[in-house]
C-alpha cells in the first residue's frame, strides 16, 4: 500500500520539480521494507490452519489415525498371510507360485501414525506446564494401548524397529532423523511398562479432575473402564509372542493380568470394534480383497460343527433354490457336493427342487475350494469347483454365470459395497446397496479368552478352567463377529432379500452357540496336545478376519498340523518352504536410513530384497518366532 | 519483420523508431527535418503492397532538406533540384533512392527490407527495445505467424520455432496443457514453466500434474483442463517475445526466473477512417493413425490359463493350446471371451472369418477390426471468427476485437467454446499526458476433458481382463452400455449388454457432464506524462481477475440409475498491479544514456470453495446438492495471498551506436518469505549486467562485404526468488468426523518440518551470442551459450518418515543447466518473384546436480511411479543429470553371466525374469537435443510453408506397450507367436500338442530350480545354474510359450523394466504445412476488402521418424510436469486442418 500512496503522491505532484518526485518515491519505496512486515506476516499466514493444539482433538485424532489393516494391506500383506495358513485359497487355484509374493504393503509403520500424534501431545503438554498438563493424563495416555497394538502389527513380520528415537525430529535440534532401530525383544519390555502405565493411571483416581470428553472418544465413549481392560488384554497378547522365547515371564504376564484390578475385554461390550464416522466406508468396493474362497477344509470345519461364524466369515453361495431349480431346468448338472445336499424329485420328466438336505439352509449355501497345486487345471478331479463353463446358464438376451462356493466377504472390509442377490437369468433386480458405517475389528474378548485357555493349559495358575476360558472364548467370538456382521450389514444378515423361499438369514439365533459348544471339537477333551490343538484351532478360527494375527498364531503354534482329523495341515510343497514372514526390500543407499536399516538386516539376519527364495524367509525368522515350530509340526512348547 | 506496424500512422512515432534511440516507445517527439526553400517541388505518394505508408521519411540525399509522409502516405518536397536524389526511407523496408529529374509527382512502392538490421524488439517490462543493443538472447514473432496454428493454447503454436525452447504436447487433449519450458529445469518443483505477460500483466503457466489424472476410479478421465493461457486470443496478438535467459528477465524478478514470454497486443493507429479486420477460420480435427496394433489373432488367454474350449481324451481342457481354443457360450458356440475372464485379452486362435456370439449375443464373424481404436475417436470440428475495428486521429487512438472459438474434439461431448473481447484506447489530455486504457474479457467453456481410451486398447489396465480385444468394434458397441433400466448393464441384472467390453467408459462418456466456465478480465489504466524533453513518468495499473466454475453431472452406473454424483465448484483469483516508472533517455555526443526507476506492487489472492453430493444421488439422474444421499460435503478457503513490492532500475548507455551497456538491479519485498512469527529473509536484490558489440559498425570499412552485421553479445544476471504463499508457515489442520448426531473433532499434525532461516533462492547465469549476418543477410546466424546455476531453492527434501515427518523444508542445492541455442536462417534463392527461406534451430540442455543439501543422502525424487508404474522414479541425483530414471524392477541378473535370472512356474509351464529388489540406473529422461527445420517458399502473394521439430534421446516409459504387449494386442506381441514371426515348433511330451509359439529366453535359472518333467520327475538345475538354452538342448525344459512370457515380463506382479516399454525417444514431427494466397488488391477490391488473403493449414500432420514402441504417439506423456517421463496409455494421432480467410476494410 505504501507504493501506491507513493503513486497517488506521485500523480498529485506531478508538477514538481522532478528531483523531489524521484525523493519521493525512494521514500515510498523503501517504507514499506520496515512497515510491512507485520502485514506481510499475516498474508502469508494460511487462514485455514490452526495454530494450538488442543488436547483432546489431538487425542481424536491419534485415535482416528489407528489403522492396523488398511487397503493395501489387505490387498498384499493380508492375501498373503491368508493363503500361505491355507486360511484362503484364490479363486483360480493354487500354482507352483502359491508361496511366493510381490508387492508387499499395509505393514510395518502403521504404529508411527498414532505415535507421531502422542508426542505432539507430550510437546503440547510440555508446553503447558505440569499442572495444566495434568488435566490431560487420561487423553494421552489412552494412546500408548494404540501404539502397542500397532507395534506388535508391525513387528509380527518385519521384527525390529525404530520406536523408542522414532517421531522425534520435531522435537529435538538438531532433528533426530534417523531413530535407532529397537530389538523386538526391547519393544516388547517397553510396551509392557507402557501398558502398566496406563493401567495405572486409569486405575487410580487422579490428582486432578481430568478432561477427557467422552463426545470425542469414539472407542469406548468415555468409558475410561473399558479402555483400561484393552491396556490389561493387550499385555496377554505380548505374553503369547513371548512364548517361545521366555515361557516363564509369558506366563506370568497371563498371571499378573488375571490379578489386575483393570480385569479384561469381557463380553461385546467391552470389545475394541468402532468405527470412525458414519461415512467412513474404509476403502472402495472398487478395491475389491482378493483372498478367494476359504480352504475346503476349513469351511468344512466350520459347517460340520455348525459354528455360526461361517456365515459372518464367507458369502454365501449362488445357488440358491431357485438357481438350482433353473440349471435342472436348463438339465444342466449342479456341483456335485450342491446336489448332495438337495432332495429333488422328478415330476412329469422334470426334475424339481424339493427341500434342501442335510444341515439345511443357510449351512448348505456355504463351501470352499481344494487348495492343490494346480487343481483349477484338473478339469475332471475339480471341474465342479473350477471350470466356470459349467456355472453358467442362458437367459432371455444374455448369459450368467453363478459361483457354487463362498468367496471372502468384502463388506467385512468396506461399507458401501452393493450386494446383488443371485437370482435365475431374467429375474428380478435385487440390490443391497445401503451404505453404511465401516466397522473395525480389532481385540476382541473372544481373543483374551482364547489366550487365557491357551495360558491355563501352558501351567498358568488362572482362577479359571481351561475348559472354562475356552467355552467363553468361543461364545464371545461368535458373539462378537455376529455383533461385527451386523454392525456392517453384511448380506442377508437379518433379512432373506424375499427371493428365495427356502432361504435363512445369517444373523445368530438362539440356542446355535450352546449346540456349537457341545461338538467334541469344541470340548477341551482328550490328551493336553489335543487340548491345546482345540484351542490352537479356535485362534486359527477367530482370526480369520486379522490374517496377520491369524499368521502369527499359526506360525507359533504349528497348527493346523498335517495330518489332523480338525482342520489338517495340506503339504503343497515342504513346509520348510513357506514363509514365516515378508520380504523386506534391499534398502537404498540413498536413504538416510541405509546404514541403520543394513546393519538392522544383519543383526537380526535377514537377507534383503525382493523375489527371494521362500525358504530364505522360512529359515530367517523374526525375534520372536525363533524356535518356534514349523507349520503342520504342531506346538512345542 | 515490421510491416505488421503497418498501418503504422502514427507519425510521432514512427519518426521515434526512426531514430537510433533505445527507447523507441519512450522517445521524446523531436522532428530532425528542416525545411529550406529550394527551387523544384515534387509531390508524391509512399505505399506498400497494402496501401499508404504514414510516416515514411522522404529526404534529399546529403541535405536535411526533407518531410515525413502523412496520413495518406502523401508528401512534398520543395526546393529539389535537378540531379538530386530522393530518399524514402521506412522502418522494415529497404530505403529507396530515386532521382529528381523534375518530375512533378513520384510514386513509390516500398519493399520489405530483409536484412533487418535495426529491428526492434519487445523485452521485459513491454519495453521495446533494438535487437542489436540487447546483450541477450530474446526471440520475437509476429502475431500472424502463430495465428495459423489455431491451437486453444499459445503455447502450442511456437512449437518448433524458438531455439532454446522445448514445446511439447500433452495427452490432455485440445484443450489440455501444452508443456514449454526454457533452457532446461533450474527448478526441482516440476514447474519450470516460463511466465506469459501479456501487455504487462503476469498470467500464471501452471503445469497439469500427472499425478491428478488415472486414479482407477476415474476410469481413464485425464482431467487436464490447461491453465489461464487459453483465455487468450492469438487474433489480437502483435508480437510474442521469447525472453530466454536470467538477464532478459531479471526486470521480472522472481515470476520470471524460468523465462518470459511477452505478449504485446494489437493497439489503434491514428488514420483515415476505420480499419475493419475480420478472420474466419474453418477446421478440422482428425485422428489419422492408432499405434501398431496386430490384426491376425484374436480373443483369447495366454498359454497355461486356457480352460475353455475343446477337452482331450482324459477329459481335461488344452490349457496350452491358445491358437486353437475358442472361448464357448453356454449353447456351446464359439463366443468372444467375457469381461473377468481374459477380456481384451489377444492370445486366441488366428482370424478365420467363422462364426462367433459377440459381445452383445449377436452372432457375428471371427475376424479383425483393424482400426478399432481410431474409429474410436469422431471427427472434431472447429470454427474461430474474429472482428477487430481500429483507428483514431492525433489525439486518440482505439482498437477492439470480438472473437469467438467453438471446438468440438474427437469424444463424445468433448467441447471448447471461447468468447473473447478487447478494447484498448489512448489519448492525449495533453501534448505531455497521454491516457491508455483497456479492457479485456474472455469466456472459456472447456466441458468433459477426454478420457485415456489408450488403454482400453492395451488390456483396460485398471480392470485386467475388460479390454477391447482385436475384435472390438467401437463403433458398433460404442452404444451399447446401458441396461433396459437406464443404468450401466450388467450380467447380474440379466442386461444384453452386460458382457460388452469397458462399456462403462462409454456410459462415462455419453452419460457425464462436465463443464467448467472461466471468466478472465483484465483492466488496465496507463498514464505516460513528458516532465522534461528527456525525462517521462509512467504510472500503471492493471487488475487480472480469473474466475472459474465447475458443474459436474455424473449419472448413476447402478441399477436403474443409482449412484451418481453432483458437484459444484468456484474458484477466484485476483491480481494487482501498480507500478510507477521514471525513464530518462538522454543523447550526448557520440554517447546516449539512458535508464529507468520502478516501483511495483503486487497482490494477489485466491478463494476457492467446493460442493458435492455424498453417497450417491436420493432421485436418481436429478442433479442438485439437496439431492445428495448422505450430508453433502463442502469446502472452501481463502489462499495463496501474496503481496510484493519492488524497486528496480536500469542503467544504460551506447556509444556510436555500436558498444552496448545496461545494468539492471531489482530488490523485492516479498510476503511468502515471512514466518507468522513476523521474522524471514523476505528482501532480495539482485543485479545483472549486459552488453553488446557491434563489430561491423566498428570495423566497417576493414571487414569484407559480404559480413553484412556482427555483433557480439554477453550478459551475467542473477534473479532472486521468493517461494509459494504459506509454505514456510503452517499449523495444524482441523478435522472433524460425523457420527449419528454429533461430530468428533480432530487434529493433524503437519509432515513437513521448516527450516526458521530460509534464505530467497538464487539464480546465476550467465551467457554469450553472436548474431552474424552474412551476403545482404542471406544468410544469418544466431547463436548462444549460456550457463545457470539455480541454487538454494527452497523445496522439500524427504527425510525418513520413521523420524515423525516426511520431509524438509529446507534451502537446497545447486542445479546447472548449460547449453547451446542456435538458429541459422537462410534464404537460398530469391528473385523478383521467388524467394525460398530455409531455417533451423538446434537446442542442446546440460542439466547437473551440483549439490542438494547434507540431509539427502543421495537423491531428491522428482516424480515416483510406484508399483503399477513398475516403480521407477525420477530422481535429482548429485552428479546426474535432472530426471535420471531408477527403478528397482530391473531384471536381476547373473554376476557370473550378466545374463537374467529366471524362476519357473511348473504348473504353467512358464519362465520368467526376477526383479533385481535394489534400485538401479536406467538413464536420463531428458532429451540430448531439440531441433526444428522450417522452410517456406514465396511466389509473388502465394507462400507454402513447412516446418519441422524433432527431439533425441531421453527415456520414456511406454504403459501402453507394456500392457499391450502382456495382453497381445500390439504388433510387437506377434514376435515369436508362430513360426512365421520366429516362433519354436514342437510336439510337447506333457500332452502330445504340437505347438509353435515357442520361445527361449536369454536367460538362467539358479542353482536349485526344480523343473518337473513330463513323467513328474523333477530335474533340478545344478551348481552355478543353467541357462534356458543349455537345458533346452539338454532335454529337459521346453520352449516356453511366448504369451505367457511376455505376460509375465510385461504384467503388473512380476514385470520388469525392459526395452520394449522403457526406450529412449527420438522423433521428427511434420508439425505444419501451410498455404497463404494474398489476393492480389484489384480482386480484393471488388469484395470491398482493402485486402484479402486465404491460407490453408494442416497441422500435426505426422513424424518422419518415431522410435516409440509400436509407433505409439511420441507426444503422449501425462500432464506437463519437468519431471514426467510416464506415457500412461496409447494416445490418438490427431491432425488438424485449417482453412482461414483474412480480409480488412
Amino acid at each position: 500500500m505504501q507504493v501506491s500512496n507513493a503513486v497517488t503522491l506521485i500523480k498529485k505532484t506531478r508538477n514538481m520539480k522532478y528531483t523531489s518526485l524521484l525523493t519521493a518515491t525512494l521514500i515510498g519505496a523503501t517504507l514499506f521494507t520496515t512497515s510491512c512486515k507485520d502485514d506481510f506476516a499475516d498474508i502469508n499466514t494460511n487462514p485455514s490452519t490452526v495454530s494450538k493444539g488442543h488436547l483432546p482433538y489431538l487425542f481424536a485424532q491419534g485415535v482416528h489415525d489407528f489403522e492396523p489393516a488398511d487397503y493395501t494391506f489387505w490387498f498384499y500383506n493380508g492375501k498373503y498371510y491368508a493363503q500361505f495358513i491355507q486360511a484362503f485359497v484364490p479363486t483360480g487355484g493354487n500354482t507352483e507360485l502359491y508361496n511366493r509374493m510381490d508387492q508387499t504393503g499395509g505393514q510395518g509403520s502403521q504404529n508411527y501414525n498414532v505415535l507421531k500424534i502422542a508426542r505432539e501431545m507430550d510437546k503440547v503438554m510440555k508446553d503447558l506446564g505440569p499442572d495444566e498438563a495434568a488435566k490431560y493424563q487420561y487423553v494421552r495416555t489412552l494412546l500408548d494401548p494404540l501404539i502397542v497394538y500397532l507395534g506388535m502389527f508391525d513387528t509380527d513380520t518385519y521384527g525390529d524397529m525404530p520406536f523408542s528415537e522414532a517421531c522425534m525430529a520435531p522435537y529435538t535440534s538438531p532433528m533426530l532423523l534417523t531413530p535407532k532401530y529397537d530389538t523386538v525383544q526391547e519393544l516388547y519390555a517397553n510396551w509392557l511398562e507402557m501398558l502398566d502405565n496406563t493401567i495405572n493411571i486409569l486405575t487410580t483416581t487422579p490428582a486432578v479432575a481430568q478432561t477427557f470428553p467422552g463426545s470425542q472418544d469414539m472407542v469406548y465413549a468415555g468409558d475410561i473402564t473399558k479402555w483400561a481392560k484393552l491396556a490389561n488384554s493387550l499385555k496377554l497378547k505380548i505374553a503369547v509372542r513371548l512364548l517361545t522365547q521366555d515361557k516363564a515371564k509369558a506366563i506370568a504376564i497371563a498371571e499378573e493380568v488375571v490379578k489386575s484390578p483393570a480385569g479384561v475385554l469381557n463380553g461385546t461390550e467391552d470389545d475394541f470394534i468402532f468405527n470412525k464416522g458414519i461415512t467412513d466406508y474404509h476403502f472402495n468396493p472398487g478395491n475389491t480383497v482378493g483372498f478367494g474362497a476359504p480352504k475346503k477344509e476349513v469351511a468344512d470345519f466350520l459347517i460340520k460343527n455348525k459354528d455360526p461364524r461361517v456365515r459372518f466369515f464367507y458369502t454365501k453361495n449362488h445357488f440358491n433354490s431357485k438357481v438350482v431349480q433353473a440349471f435342472y431346468d436348463a438339465g444342466k448338472d449342479v456341483p456335485a457336493y450342491i446336489e448332495a445336499n438337495v432332495n429333488s424329485e422328478m415330476e412329469n420328466g422334470k426334475k424339481v427342487f424339493k427341500s434342501w438336505k442335510g444341515a439345511g439352509e443357510p449351512w448348505v449355501r456355504y463351501y470352499g475350494i481344494p487348495a492343490d497345486i494346480g487343481a483349477a487345471n484338473q478339469t475332471v478331479k475339480y471341474g465342479d469347483y473350477f471350470d466356470e463353463n459349467r456355472f453358467k446358464l442362458v437367459g432371455a438376451s444374455a448369459e450368467k454365470k453363478f459361483t457354487p462356493y463362498s468367496i471372502f466377504q468384502q463388506e467385512n472390509c468396506h461399507g458401501n459395497v452393493t450386494y446383488t442377490v443371485p437370482v435365475v437369468p431374467d429375474g428380478p433386480v435385487i440390490q443391497d446397496k445401503e451404505n453404511h458405517a465401516w466397522y473395525g475389528f480389532y481385540m476382541t474378548s473372544g481373543e483374551v479368552y482364547l489366550y487365557l485357555a491357551e495360558f491355563k493349559l501352558l501351567g498358568a495358575n488362572l482362577p479359571s478352567s481351561a475348559q472354562d476360558y475356552f467355552s467363553k472364548a468361543i461364545e464371545y467370538s461368535v458373539k462378537s463377529y455376529d455383533r461385527w456382521a451386523g454392525l456392517n450389514q453384511i448380506p442377508y444378515y437379518g433379512t432373506t432379500y424375499g427371493y428365495d423361499p427356502n432361504e435363512v438369514s445369517i444373523e445368530l439365533k438362539n440356542g446355535e452357540i450352546e449346540a456349537m459348544l457341545a461338538n467334541p471339537d469344541y470340548q477341551l477333551t482328550g490328551s493336553k496336545e489335543e487340548q491345546l490343538e482345540k484351542v490352537y484351532i479356535q485362534e486359527y478360527i477367530h482370526f480369520t478376519y486379522q490374517p496377520s494375527d491369524q499368521f502369527v498364531a499359526v506360525r507359533r503354534s504349528g497348527i493346523p498340523k498335517v495330518g489332523s482329523a480338525l482342520i489338517p495341515w495340506q503339504l503343497l510343497g515342504p513346509n520348510t518352504e513357506v514363509p514365516r514372514r515378508l520380504e523386506i526390500g534391499i534398502p537404498s543407499k540413498t536413504d538416510k536410513m541405509y546404514e541403520i536399516k543394513t546393519a538392522s538386516l544383519k543383526s537380526q539376519g535377514f537377507t534383503g530384497g525382493t523375489s527371494l527364495e521362500p525358504s530364505i524367509l522360512n529359515r530367517e525368522r523374526v525375534w520372536q518366532d525363533a524356535g518356534a515350530p514349523n507349520y503342520g509340526e504342531g506346538p512345542n512348547f | 519483420m515490421l510491416k505488421n506496424f503497418k498501418p503504422v500512422s502514427l507519425i510521432l512515432f514512427a519518426g521515434a523508431l526512426c531514430l537510433p534511440k533505445m527507447y523507441a516507445e519512450t522517445t521524446p517527439v523531436k522532428l530532425d527535418v528542416n525545411f529550406s526553400q529550394q527551387s523544384g517541388k515534387v509531390t508524391g505518394t509512399v505505399e506498400d503492397e497494402f496501401g499508404p505508408v504514414a510516416g515514411a521519411s522522404v529526404v534529399v540525399k546529403g541535405t536535411t532538406n526533407g518531410n515525413i509522409t502523412d496520413m495518406d502516405g502523401n508528401f512534398t518536397l520543395e526546393g529539389v533540384k535537378n540531379g538530386d536524389v530522393i530518399q524514402i526511407s521506412f522502418i522494415g523496408y529497404a530505403t529507396q533512392e530515386i532521382k529528381y529529374t523534375g518530375q512533378a509527382t513520384i510514386q513509390i512502392k516500398l519493399a520489405e527490407d530483409t536484412q533487418k538490421l535495426d529491428e526492434v524488439v519487445v523485452t521485459a517490462l513491454g519495453m521495446k527495445r533494438e535487437s542489436k543493443a540487447l546483450g541477450y538472447a530474446v526471440t520475437e514473432l509476429k502475431g500472424d505467424e502463430l495465428k495459423t496454428a489455431n491451437t486453444i493454447s499459445p503455447v502450442a503454436s511456437l512449437q518448433g520455432k524458438v531455439a532454446g525452447v522445448e514445446i511439447s504436447n500433452s495427452d490432455g487433449g485440445m484443450f489440455g496443457s501444452t508443456k514449454i519450458q526454457i533452457r532446461g529445469a533450474s527448478t526441482l518443483s516440476g514447474n519450470n514453466q516460463p511466465i506469459y505477460v501479456v501487455d504487462g500483466i503476469i498470467l500464471d503457466n501452471n503445469v497439469s500434474n500427472g499425478e491428478e489424472a488415472g486414479n482407477s476410479g476415474d476410469g481413464g478421465l485425464i482431467k487436464d483442463y490447461g491453465n489461464e493461457l487459453k483465455n487468450l486470443n492469438p487474433d489480437d496478438f502483435e508480437s510474442i517475445s521469447v525472453l530466454k535467459g536470467a538477464a532478459a528477465t531479471a526486470l521480472y524478478g522472481s515470476r520470471g526466473l524460468n523465462g518470459a514470454v511477452v505478449i504485446t497486443t494489437k493497439s489503434g493507429k491514428a488514420g483515415k477512417g476505420l480499419g475493419i479486420n475480420f478472420s474466419q477460420t474453418l477446421g478440422i480435427d482428425y485422428v489419422y493413425k492408432q499405434p501398431d496394433l496386430q490384426n491376425l489373432y484374436g480373443d483369447g488367454a495366454p498359454a497355461g490359463y486356457v480352460t475353455y474350449g475343446e477337452k482331450d481324451a482324459n477329459g481335461e481342457y488344452y490349457q496350452f493350446d491358445t491358437m486353437h481354443q475358442f472361448y464357448k457360450n453356454a449353447s456351446g458356440q464359439h463366443a468372444f471371451l467375457q469381461p473377468g475372464n481374459w477380456g481384451g485379452n489377444a492370445w486366441g486362435p488366428r482370424f478365420d472369418g467363422s462364426a462367433i456370439e459377440g459381445y452383445d449375443h449377436e452372432m457375428t464373424t471371427y475376424s479383425p477390426v483393424e482400426n478399432n481404436y481410431r474409429d474410436a475417436y469422431n471427427l472434431g470440428f472447429n470454427t474461430n471468427t474474429n472482428v477487430s475495428i481500429s483507428g483514431g486521429n492525433e489525439k486518440t487512438t482505439f482498437y477492439t476485437s470480438l472473437s469467438y472459438k467453438y471446438a468440438d474434439g474427437t469424444l463424445p461431448n468433448n467441447s471448447f467454446q471461447r468468447l473473447s473481447a478487447l478494447a484498448k484506447a489512448s489519448h492525449k489530455i495533453t501534448d505531455k499526458i497521454t491516457i491508455e486504457a483497456s479492457m479485456s474479457f474472455a469466456n472459456s467453456m472447456p466441458k468433459n476433458s477426454p478420457y485415456a481410451l489408450g488403454q482400453y486398447f492395451t488390456s483396460n489396465i485398471y480392470s485386467f481382463d475388460d479390454g477391447f480385444g482385436r475384435s472390438y468394434d467401437s463403433n458398433y458397441y460404442r452404444d451399447k452400455y446401458k441396461g433396459d433400466h437406464g443404468g450401466s448393464a450388467s450380467n447380474s441384472y440379466g442386461d444384453k449388454y452386460g458382457s460388452t467390453p469397458a462399456h462403462d467408459l462409454w456410459f462415462k462418456l455419453y452419460e457425464y457432464n462436465y463443464t467448467q466456465k472461466e471468466t478472465s478480465v483484465r483492466p488496465t489504466l496507463n498514464v505516460t506524462v513528458d516532465l522534461l524533453d528527456w525525462l517521462k513518468f509512467k504510472a500503471e495499473g492493471n487488475m487480472n481477475y480469473y474466475y472459474k466454475r465447475a458443474e459436474n453431472k455424473e449419472l448413476g452406473t447402478g441399477y436403474a440409475n443409482d449412484g451418481g454424483k453432483y458437484a459444484l465448484d468456484q474458484y477466484t483469483k485476483e491480481q494487482t498491479n501498480l507500478n510507477a516508472t521514471f525513464t530518462g533517455d538522454k543523447t550526448i555526443g557520440d554517447f546516449n544514456v539512458h535508464g529507468f526507476l520502478r516501483g511495483e506492487y503486487y497482490n494477489t489472492m485466491e478463494q476457492s470453495m467446493a460442493e458435492n453430493t455424498e453417497g450417491g444421488l436420493t432421485v436418481p439422474g436429478q442433479f442438485f446438492i439437496g439431492n445428495s444421499k448422505n450430508l453433502a460435503s463442502f469446502s472452501g478457503e481463502l489462499k495463496g495471498t501474496k503481496r510484493m513490492m519492488s524497486v528496480a532500475f536500469q542503467i544504460g548507455g551506447s556509444w556510436k551506436n555500436q558498444l552496448f551497456l545496461d545494468i539492471t538491479g531489482r530488490n523485492d519485498w516479498s510476503s511468502s518469505l515471512v514466518y507468522t512469527n513476523k521474522t524471514g529473509n523476505y528482501s532480495y536484490f539482485y543485479p545483472s549486467i549486459s552488453g553488446s558489440w557491434l563489430i561491423n559498425e566498428t570495423f566497417r570499412d576493414k571487414l569484407p562485404e559480404w559480413i553484412t552485421f556482427a555483433k557480439i553479445r554477453g550478459s551475467w544476471a542473477q534473479v532472486g526468488n521468493d517461494t509459494n504463499p504459506y509454505y514456510i508457515n503452517q499449523g495444524y489442520t482441523l478435522n472433524k468426523w460425523q457420527f449419528s448426531n454429533s461430530y468428533i473433532y480432530g487434529l493433524s499434525i503437519p509432515n513437513k518440518a521448516l527450516e526458521l532461516n530460509l534464505k530467497p533462492e538464487r539464480k546465476n547465469a550467465w551467457e554469450i551470442g553472436i548474431d552474424w549476418r552474412f551476403l545482404d543477410s542471406r544468410i544469418g546466424i544466431d547463436a548462444t551459450y549460456y550457463k545457470e546455476n539455480t541454487k538454494d531453492q527452497i523445496m522439500e527434501i524427504a527425510v525418513p518418515s520413521v523420524s515423525g515427518i516426511s520431509s524438509e523444508l529446507i534451502n537446497a542445492g545447486n542445479i546447472q543447466n548449460k547449453g547451446v541455442e542456435i538458429a541459422l536462417n537462410t534464404i537460398p534463392f530469391k528473385n523478383k518473384d521467388w524467394e525460398w527461406n530455409l531455417n533451423f534451430t538446434y537446442t542442446k540442455n546440460s542439466n547437473k546436480i551440483i549439490e542438494l543439501h547434507p540431509d539427502v543422502a543421495d537423491y531428491i525424487t522428482l516424480t515416483n511411479g510406484g508399483g503399477d508404474y513398475a516403480n521407477i522414479k525420477s530422481v535429482a541425483k548429485v552428479g546426474k543429470e535432472y530426471g535420471l530414471l531408477i527403478s528397482s524392477q530391473l531384471p536381476k541378473t547373473d554376476p557370473a553371466t550378466g545374463k537374467e535370472v529366471l524362476a519357473y512356474d511348473k504348473t504353467r509351464r512358464y519362465a520368467y525374469a526376477l526383479r533385481d529388489g535394489e534400485e538401479k540406473e536406467i538413464g536420463s529422461m531428458i532429451p540430448n537435443f531439440l531441433g526444428s527445420v522450417s522452410t517456406g517458399v514465396t511466389w509473388k502473394n502465394l507462400s507454402v510453408n513447412i516446418s519441422m521439430d524433432m527431439r533425441f534421446g531421453g527415456y520414456i516409459a511406454s504403459y501402453g506397450s507394456r500392457y499391450g504387449d502382456a495382453v497381445g494386442t500390439t504388433k510387437n506381441s506377434l514376435n515369436y507367436r508362430d513360426a512365421e514371426h520366429g516362433g519354436i515348433t514342437w510336439t510337447s511330451k506333457f500332452d502330445g500338442v504340437t505347438y509353435s509359439d515357442g520361445y527361449i529366453p536369454d536367460g538362467i535359472f539358479p542353482a536349485g530350480t526344480a523343473i518337473e518333467q513330463p513323467d513328474k520327475k523333477i530335474y533340478t538345475v545344478g551348481a552355478d545354474g543353467e541357462t534356458y538354452q543349455s537345458l533346452y538342448e539338454k532335454g529337459v525344459i521346453e520352449p516356453t510359450h511366448i504369451s505367457t512370457w511376455v505376460l509375465q515380463r510385461n504384467g503388473w506382479g512380476k514385470g520388469v523394466v525392459n526395452d520394449s516399454w522403457v526406450k529412449k525417444l527420438n522423433y521428427i514431427a511434420l508439425r505444419e504445412v501451410s498455404i497463404f494466397y494474398r489476393m492480389p488488391s484489384n480482386l480484393a477490391s471488388k469484395v470491398g476488402a482493402k485486402s484479402l488473403s486465404l491460407g490453408l493449414t494442416g497441422r500435426n500432420l505426422g513424424y518422419l521418424l518415431n522410435t516409440m514402441p509400436n509407433h505409439e504417439n511420441p507426444e503422449s506423456v501425462r500432464g506437463t510436469k519437468t519431471t514426467e517421463f510416464r506415457c500412461p496409455s496409447f494416445s490418438a494421432f490427431t491432425a488438424s486442418y485449417m482453412f482461414n480467410i483474412n480480409a480488412s476494410f
